[in-house]
């Protein structure tokens, strides 16, 4: 397959970050945070799988004029591929909705939380994982989704008020 | 709930993520830069082989522009023109029409020939830009509307736009597919402008989930842009979504060949494809795959029993597949999670194969 899967086995090979940590160094130490970071994005084992090694791969192609620690790159790049329609781009899916419908049966209070996420637009979400999951700070946040400190507050705090009005969280 | 809880509830769901080998994470992102690697060489020397052809044949047409901006257009009828930042052509896209402005330009206009069927409009938008956000809006036709078609702007872009593939990371430019449109007439204008979105006080709008009016304004660091492409007719229609006769992946053509579709209201689509010489790829179609007010997982497609699972949350789609390896059979399995599904449901599986040079 010329695109690989959780599951796959290919031979290994080794691709240099720089002198002092390995690509297959990173990913062994730092892919795991990652990975928590985008399932909470995408909601999805095999999706969030699929974002942290686009973001990987797409890190590796750019990595000569990363400096420092990758992570901060890697996870913009996460974040950004996310919010600006991976997948939905990606699959050529058009934004006819935004899924998935809402108001299912009642379910649990944590379920009820994780279906009101589903229900913010990409950006919120992505805006209120980096907040309060990844704890960035407004001008951090900023600047990994590449907007100004402004449209984070405003966004955070339409999301904040979303998830309080969801009709899903009222029994809160 | 308050701050607090959410914090809590992110990490407890967060937690649940086992994560038994990220060593083999490594070796599977490799491999898949391996295969990008051998991709990106093969549609770079296509890309080559094009500009060459066209440099040879193309007669540039002018086109009037308010600003001074060095304009591009063609015969749609001949060979795509060229571009440095606009691929000439992706699948069913072509571009017929093409411009970049000069810093604090804050708007364009291109008249090209009209071609017969469809546009798709790629605006380019960019700078070091002042204040709050700007977005780059589009329009064809003589007035301008209410709600123009836009885009956030950002940072440089580092490669070509390709039509309906945007939105690269960091610092995209353009968030969506562009602006379809069916000119009418002989003659087809585009208008490009930068503007800022207020709500009806006139105060700048930063959230892009909010809504006002686009005003035109100025950015003297700006760069604004745009790319016209002709899109080929549809080949066919399967559940419902139009499938183009090619579709352009990662700088290859992939020409449609045959397609599957389920009865009305079956809740699962199984195609054994035999095995061919050619790579291929499929496409994942769904319509009125989901009940209203039902939730949870959407539409799941499965290759080869265990290959390239992917969940499609929207209830009617078209959705890239995967790519097939040539040399052995192949099964593709789509199903809807609901056990009765609307009578209207359907399903789809589309199968193109890769243009041979």
């Amino acid at each position: 397959m010329s695109v690989v899967n959780p599951g796959d086995t290919v031979p290994s090979a080794k691709v240099v970050v720089s002198d002092h940590v390995s690509f297959e160094q990173f990913v062994v130490s730092r892919s795991r945070a990652l990975l928590r970071t985008a399932y909470l994005l995408t909601q999805d084992r095999h999706l969030a799988e699929d974002l942290v090694q686009t973001s990987l791969a797409k890190w590796w192609a750019a990595r000569r004029r990363v400096t420092g620690d990758p992570e901060p790159y890697v996870r913009r790049i996460m974040v950004n591929e996310f919010a600006s329609g991976w997948r939905r781009r990606w699959r050529g899916e058009r934004p006819t909705a935004e899924p998935p419908d809402t108001h299912g049966p009642a379910i649990e209070p944590h379920t009820d939380l994780w279906a009101a996420l589903a229900n913010l637009p990409r950006r919120q979400r992505a805006v209120i994982v980096l907040r309060f999951f990844d704890d960035l700070t407004e001008a951090d946040t900023a600047k990994t989704l590449g907007v100004s400190v402004g449209t984070v507050k405003s966004q955070t705090a339409r999301a904040l008020a979303t998830l309080r009005i969801d009709p899903l969280l009222k029994a809160d | 709930m308050n701050v607090t809880d959410l914090r809590t509830s992110l990490r407890d769901r967060a937690d649940t993520v086992t994560d038994p080998d990220p060593g083999a994470r490594a070796t599977q992102v490799q491999a898949r830069i391996r295969a990008l690697r051998r991709r990106r060489v093969t549609g770079v020397a296509a890309l080559t082989v094009g500009t060459l052809a066209v440099v040879g044949t193309a007669g540039f047409l002018s086109a009037r522009e308010p600003d001074g901006a060095e304009i591009a257009g063609q015969d749609p009828a001949a060979t795509t023109i060229t571009h440095e930042n606009f691929v000439s052509h992706s699948g069913a896209y072509d571009l017929i029409g093409a411009t970049m402005g000069k810093p604090g330009e804050s708007t364009l206009e291109v008249t090209i020939p009209a071609p017969k069927g469809k546009v798709r409009i790629m605006m380019v938008c960019y700078g070091d830009l002042e204040g709050p956000d700007h977005w780059v809006s589009g329009y064809t036709g003589d007035s301008r509307p209410d709600r123009p078609d836009s885009n956030w702007c950002g940072g440089e872009p580092t490669t070509p736009v390709v039509p309906a593939l945007t939105g690269t990371a960091p610092g995209p430019y353009s968030y969506d597919p562009g602006l379809t449109a069916q000119p009418e007439g002989d003659q087809l204008t585009v208008h490009v402008e930068l503007t800022q979105e207020v709500d009806k006080n006139g105060n700048p709008i930063e959230n892009p989930d909010d809504t006002g009016t686009y005003v035109p304004v100025s950015d003297p660091n700006v760069v604004l842009g745009v790319g016209i492409y002709s899109i080929a007719p549809p080949e066919t229609t399967v559940a419902g979504a139009e499938i183009p006769s090619l579709i352009g992946l990662d700088g290859e053509d992939y020409a449609y060949r045959e397609h599957r579709t389920s009865r009305l209201g079956e809740r699962e689509l199984t195609w054994e494809i035999p095995a061919s010489d050619t790579v291929r790829h499929y496409d994942v179609v769904a319509k009125d795959s989901r009940s209203p007010g039902v939730t949870g997982a959407g539409v799941e497609a499965v290759l080869d029993g265990t290959s390239c699972r992917f969940n499609y949350g929207l209830p009617t789609f078209r959705a890239g597949g995967c790519l097939l390896d040539p040399g052995e059979p192949h099964t593709i399995t789509v199903t809807i999670p609901e056990q009765q599904p609307p009578a209207t449901a359907e399903l789809g599986i589309v199968l193109y194969e890769k243009v041979r040079p």
